[in-house]
């Protein structure tokens, strides 16, 4: 147990400072100036090019640049924007926005995606069974924002259902259209993934003892199915925040929900080279932070895991 | 993971790299979507390879020459997919923005595919340190989420075209498929057929590209037509949010992106891009799913 959590942990340091440093190379120390090349078209004066040198230890050789780096990134010091402002200062007042709008989402597809793939499961190769798995593969091969534009134009537009545009009437009702939007592709996920652990467990040797013994159906099918069926579930539930917060990007975007994600998408529209690096590195480190606690939970819940 | 091995080893007994084959077009020929998939791909590729041909159905087979004073028109004779905010005719501006995603779909996918089988066979096969340090660099690639990675690289570039794009999401894309690569090289490398061949003097390169890889290459058939799909929705996501394919490339994303403005008012313009796109994405992930089905001999039942 503490062995295998030790490793986890271990692997999470050693991924984080590779990730970082890649992070770092890839936008600091390559050929050319980096400033320059982050603000894309946009002018930046001297006297502003010289402040931000500095800010970003520039004016110092490459690895000393990403031990500063590194040391204000631990101190939750994200650097400063082409205007010189604080990049971590204009993030506060956001989280709690794509917080609400990614848990919500979170909620809709663990909800939708389980029912959904347990009526599957239950009906197997029949109708409802058929139209779910043709269903989910149909969302999933549908683009982010299309499925957003569509929605907005659909449920906003022409029902006028929902708002579609900034969070003026607060939880749930500004939230819900967006986090749907979400939630699909991880609902569509969570059913097939369901849907097939539920159907090999169905094959199990224990599964023949529960029925000889006369449990009910729904029993046995609530209980010791979905029970053993979850695994999977759960890790993919953790790997999908990553997506989910990807997502944010594009959907508070097109929503216009001030969140980081709007920050982040407004930055790429503005070539905000320093906030879009900024942004992004918060949203891996979020990620990778995730995954690892996720990991552990899991080795905590089947200890089969941890043997691996 | 455990079904491969003997999967392999039924296949293995055909000698020819053939073998990939084998099997796989039996359960997939009798499928009328596999059908569907195929020819949409197919028409989609010939679009690509010459658009000039699809162009100018309508009469306006130039994307470029765009009359200011017909701007956002509705869908008409002339203009199947109306006209956008310049006027320039969608239809040949969607018809053109086909090769753009393809190209970056292509490339990705090859890219990533080659990346996978070179070190994921080299992972599985040689095992050791080789394979730990490959491991910690695929956790390393594994620990970015898809987009998030992408963004920081495609933003640290000046020019951003097909090219670019596609060997950026292949940065991102190669460790999944390397990781399934050398899981079925691993499977395969102790099998009976490949210790007989071992035994009976055959070099390990002979081994590798006679035994091992057709038998390891099969999964990766439906996760490569996955990925492509993947690639494609992932190009127009980026390409939408400004940090993908940049004029003068044609591209879906950058028509949607212009046609997010007018939502409201003139909601066609989303109409043909869309349509393309997820036509290109559904089925390329349809028939990803189907031969993912063919390949698991679980679900031939």
């Amino acid at each position: 147990m503490g062995r295998y959590i030790r490793r986890r942990l271990l692997e999470l340091v050693v991924v984080f400072f590779a990730v970082t440093f890649l992070i770092h190379w890839f936008v600091y120390s390559l050929p050319g100036d980096p400033l320059l090349t982050l603000a894309g078209d946009r002018v930046v004066a001297e006297s502003v090019r010289n402040e931000l040198s500095h800010k970003f230890h520039l004016d110092r050789g490459p690895i000393v640049r990403y031990l500063y780096y590194l040391n204000d990134l631990i101190h939750g010091r994200l650097g400063y924007d082409l205007r010189g402002r604080a990049i971590s200062d204009r993030l506060r007042a956001r989280w709690p926005i794509t917080l609400k709008l990614g848990l919500t989402a979170w909620l809709l597809e663990v909800v939708l995606g389980v029912g959904l793939g347990v009526v599957a499961a239950v009906r197997r190769h029949r109708l409802a069974d058929r139209a779910v798995m043709l269903g989910t593969v149909l969302i999933s091969s549908v683009p982010y924002y299309v499925m957003a534009l569509g929605a907005q134009w659909l449920f906003g537009m022409r029902w006028r259902w929902l708002p579609i545009s900034g969070h003026r009437q607060g939880w749930p009702t500004s939230y819900l259209l967006p986090a749907f939007v979400i939630a699909l592709y991880g609902l569509a996920a969570i059913a097939r993934l369901l849907r097939g652990s539920m159907l090999e467990i169905d094959d199990a040797e224990f599964m023949r003892s529960l029925e000889a013994k006369g449990l009910a159906r729904g029993r046995i099918v609530g209980v010791h199915m979905l029970r053993n069926a979850a695994v999977p579930v759960v890790t993919f539930l953790a790997v999908d925040l990553g997506f989910l917060i990807g997502g944010t990007v594009v959907i508070e975007g097109v929503f216009n929900l001030p969140g980081v994600g709007q920050l982040l998408y407004g930055a790429l529209r503005d070539h905000e080279g320093p906030t879009i690096v900024a942004i992004s590195t918060v949203l891996i480190i979020g990620f990778l932070v995730t995954s690892a606690a996720v990991d552990i939970l899991n080795s905590v819940i089947d200890p089969r895991i941890r043997r691996d | 993971m455990t079904d491969l091995g003997e999967l392999a080893s039924v296949t293995a007994l055909d000698e020819h790299v053939g073998a990939i084959g084998l099997g796989l077009w039996e359960s997939v020929r009798r499928r009328p979507l596999f059908w569907g998939c195929t020819a949409v791909l197919s028409v989609l590729v010939i679009i690509a390879v010459a658009p000039e041909w699809f162009a100018g159905w309508f009469g306006h087979g130039d994307p470029r020459a765009c009359d200011i004073n017909l701007f956002r028109l509705r869908p008409s004779s002339g203009h199947p997919f109306g006209t956008d905010t310049q006027g320039c005719d969608i239809w040949a501006n969607v018809i053109y923005g086909t090769r753009a995603s393809l190209e970056v779909g292509l490339i990705a996918t090859a890219l990533s595919v080659l990346i996978a089988v070179a070190v994921g066979t080299a992972a599985g096969w040689f095992g050791g340190w080789v394979d730990s340090v490959i491991a910690r660099t695929t956790d390393v690639f594994l620990g970015f989420p898809f987009l998030l990675g992408a963004i920081v690289v495609l933003t640290t570039l000046r020019s951003r075209g097909p090219v670019a794009v596609g060997i950026t999401l292949a940065l991102f894309t190669w460790p999944t498929l390397a990781r399934t690569v050398r899981g079925s090289v691993r499977a395969v490398r102790d099998t009976e057929f490949v210790q007989a061949a071992r035994l009976g003097g055959l070099g390990t390169t002979r081994i590798l590209v006679r035994h091992v890889l057709p038998n390891a290459l099969r999964p990766l058939i439906a996760l490569a037509t996955l990925l492509f799909g993947g690639v494609v929705v992932a190009e127009s996501v980026l390409t939408f949010l400004g940090v993908g394919l940049q004029p003068p490339t044609i591209s879906w994303g950058q028509q949607m992106a212009a046609a997010q403005a007018r939502l409201s008012s003139d909601p066609h313009l989303l109409i043909g891009p869309s349509i393309f796109l997820t036509a290109t994405a559904v089925s390329l992930i349809l028939l990803g799913d189907l031969l993912g089905d063919a390949l698991d001999p679980k679900g031939r039942r």
